[in-house]
């Protein structure tokens, strides 16, 4: 892949990111999107190209948290431009930018993949979750927009709904590729635990929404939420940053 | 006396504090297993009640959490079994009153809520009633999968490398292994891809030093010199560590994977029909409301209490967020059209109330049939004229 291991297509999506962001910051809606699509574009071409970056064709690269999550981010915020062209963009371009500026300091190699790891159902985990996650950080934000007052008091909700709905997906591709790899489909190690305590703090904060009294608390529980995701997530991320990587 | 008990078990509160407390559980849970991973690893292959006790008696601080984790399930297993009965028969009771769809639809979330219960029953039948069995691979060994039926054979094992041009080079790529039964029949395992006979699944595994190679630490040394190539002999001994034979009896797996699957599909088709009909629904019932009340017409604004008591109506019949668009806070769409001037273009003299809140709303014109838009029209005529009567006989 002509992309391969070239790192100029990562720096100039994060650089485009950054761009579509000022641009949206000051409400110029189109030329925004625009860049974000370019970005978008050449993140997408860095992703395929991670897939050889160990010389043969492996999925895990492709797919691996840090690289995806700003991926989802900018395919969600031109989504919800082609859908709603009006809606506000600065937030989400905000978060793709953030997330994606944590790319560069990130160890751009690939670990080495072990033979469970090349399975379908990884791939279509790894896929979910990131969206998932991506969902998550999105209703926070608009959870604290709702907060300060500069969105419905209820914006955050539908990406609340959606995220929890991928989430579900991520556990049942989850669950099928630990049982194809290692013979159960929930193992009692951390990765699994904090994908659970995730999950259930997501349907508390859904339920709250049929709580009249404590419905105005929901918004404090999808911040905590997209809270609780950004430290569980990278705290892994971090972890993956001493093991061993080849390539990139 | 047992109502007020079933009612506070199945009270949503209750359910929002379990879930919260199963998530602080299972967070705190996972501190534990990250410290002591090849603690809780070992239950991942062994019953609940063959592990527990025995890590109870020795070293309760680090297990503690598990039966309170199972406790907190237990109880929200039964608060959501209420829950969903409830909500079950309620429906079940208005069914003459609607259409089969709408009926299935309304029923969605309680198969969802059901469902959740039969995957928590999955994971307490692996929990308690699976088995995991670990057998050393070597060629020419006989493997039992079961006592019943006949033995197999290793016939042989193959290892895949990743090619040495690549900077994969010389690691473990995938391992075939070829079963051979007494009839002749062939089997053939693979990493990750299972094999199903006897009521059984047979995998492979692998000895816990390869998944500790894999996972070692970066090398000291600068960049460069950890630049990839070709592993060594060690490095290439260490990826394929020694393949395992699992066989494993799992009466939940079927129930647990159905489970999420059905869950999975009924939650996004639910949430996909709900953001095209819900705003439909929701807005017929708001223009009946607003057509049958005075709140529609000018005079209503020395009516407050009324007004006030509209809102509280209107809440209740959509109480549903999806009706709620993120771009515009509330979302009306009105079918008849606005001639004469009444709900949408005169707010300005509406009340402060309902003036701040039509700031947050969007009003739109539906797009619907003719046959819609007529019976709308009769609604709301309607419901003028027996405003007007009703004023008439007030005189």
């Amino acid at each position: 892949m002509f992309t391969t291991g070239v790192h100029a297509c990562l720096y100039a999506a994060i650089g485009l990111y950054g761009i579509a962001w000022g641009l949206a910051v000051f409400h110029q809606r189109r030329p925004a999107a625009a860049v974000l699509a370019v970005g978008f574009i050449l993140q997408s071409l860095y992703l395929i190209g991670r897939g050889w970056l160990g010389g043969v064709f492996v999925v895990h690269p492709v797919v691996e948290g840090p690289f995806l999550l700003p991926w989802c981010l900018a395919l969600i915020a031109g989504g919800r431009f082609l859908i709603a062209p009006k809606a506000p963009m600065g937030g989400l371009l905000g978060l793709v930018a953030a997330f994606s500026l944590f790319c560069l300091f990130y160890g751009k190699g690939m670990i080495p993949p072990s033979p469970e790891r090349e399975s379908v159902w990884a791939a279509l985990f790894f896929l979910s979750e990131s969206m998932a996650h991506a969902l998550f950080y999105a209703a926070a934000w608009m959870a604290v927009l709702s907060l300060a007052g500069k969105a419905p008091p209820h914006a955050y909700y539908t990406w609340l709904v959606w995220g929890f709905s991928l989430y579900t997906v991520a556990q049942m591709t989850g669950a099928l590729w630990c049982f194809v790899g290692w013979g159960n489909t929930f193992s009692w190690g951390s990765r699994h635990l904090s994908s659970a305590a995730i999950w259930t703090f997501f349907a508390a904060t859904l339920h709250l929404q049929f709580v009249p009294k404590w419905k105005p608390k929901s918004a404090f529980l999808a911040v905590a939420g997209g809270l609780l995701v950004l430290y569980i997530s990278y705290g892994n991320y971090l972890h993956e940053m001493r093991h061993l990587r080849v390539g990139g | 006396m047992l109502k007020p008990i079933w009612n506070a078990l199945g009270d949503i509160r209750l359910a929002v504090i379990l879930l919260l407390t199963a998530s602080a559980t299972l967070l705190t849970g996972t501190f534990y297993a990250e410290d002591h991973f090849s603690l809780f690893m070992a239950l991942n292959h062994m019953r609940i009640q063959d592990w527990l006790p025995a890590q109870w008696a020795s070293r309760p601080e680090l297990v503690w959490w598990i039966p309170v984790l199972f406790a907190i399930m237990a109880l929200l297993g039964i608060n959501t079994f209420a829950c969903a009965a409830n909500r079950f028969l309620r429906l079940i009771g208005q069914r003459r009153n609607m259409a089969a769809g709408r009926f299935f639809y309304l029923l969605t979330p309680s198969l969802v809520h059901f469902l959740f219960i039969t995957i928590m029953l999955g994971h307490l039948a692996t929990f308690t009633a699976g088995r995991w069995q670990r057998l050393p691979l070597a060629a020419d060994s006989p493997i039992a999968v079961s006592p019943e039926a006949p033995a197999y054979r290793v016939a042989a094992i193959r290892d895949e490398f990743y090619p040495e041009s690549s900077a994969l080079g010389g690691r473990l790529r995938q391992t075939a292994v070829a079963l051979e039964g007494a009839g002749g029949e062939a089997l053939q395992l693979q990493y990750g891809w299972p094999v199903f006979i006897d009521g059984r699944f047979l995998l492979i595994d692998k000895a816990p030093q390869g998944e500790k190679a894999q996972k070692k630490s970066m090398p000291a040394g600068s960049p460069p010199d950890r630049r990839p190539g070709p592993a060594s002999a060690e490095a290439r001994e260490a990826s394929v560590g020694r393949p395992l034979l699992m066989i494993v009896s799992d009466p939940g797996l079927a129930v647990i994977i159905l489970g999420l699957t059905l869950i999975m599909a009924l939650m996004i088709g639910y949430f996909l029909f709900k953001s095209k009909s819900a705003k439909w629904i929701a807005a017929v019932a708001v223009l009946v409301l607003l057509g049958a009340h005075p709140a529609a017409a000018p005079a209503a604004e020395s009516r407050p209490e009324e007004l006030a008591q509209i809102a509280a109506r209107i809440e209740k019949l959509s109480p549903d967020p999806a009706f709620k668009d993120d771009r515009y806070g509330l979302i009306l769409i009105y079918i008849t059209p606005d001639e004469k001037g009444s709900m949408v273009s005169r707010m300005d003299r509406l009340p402060p109330f309902w003036q701040d809140r039509a700031r947050d709303c969007d009003y739109r014109l539906a797009v619907c049939s003719p046959a819609v838009r007529q019976l709308a029209r009769d609604l709301f005529d309607f419901s003028i004229r027996t405003r007007d009567k009703k004023k008439e006989e007030t005189k």
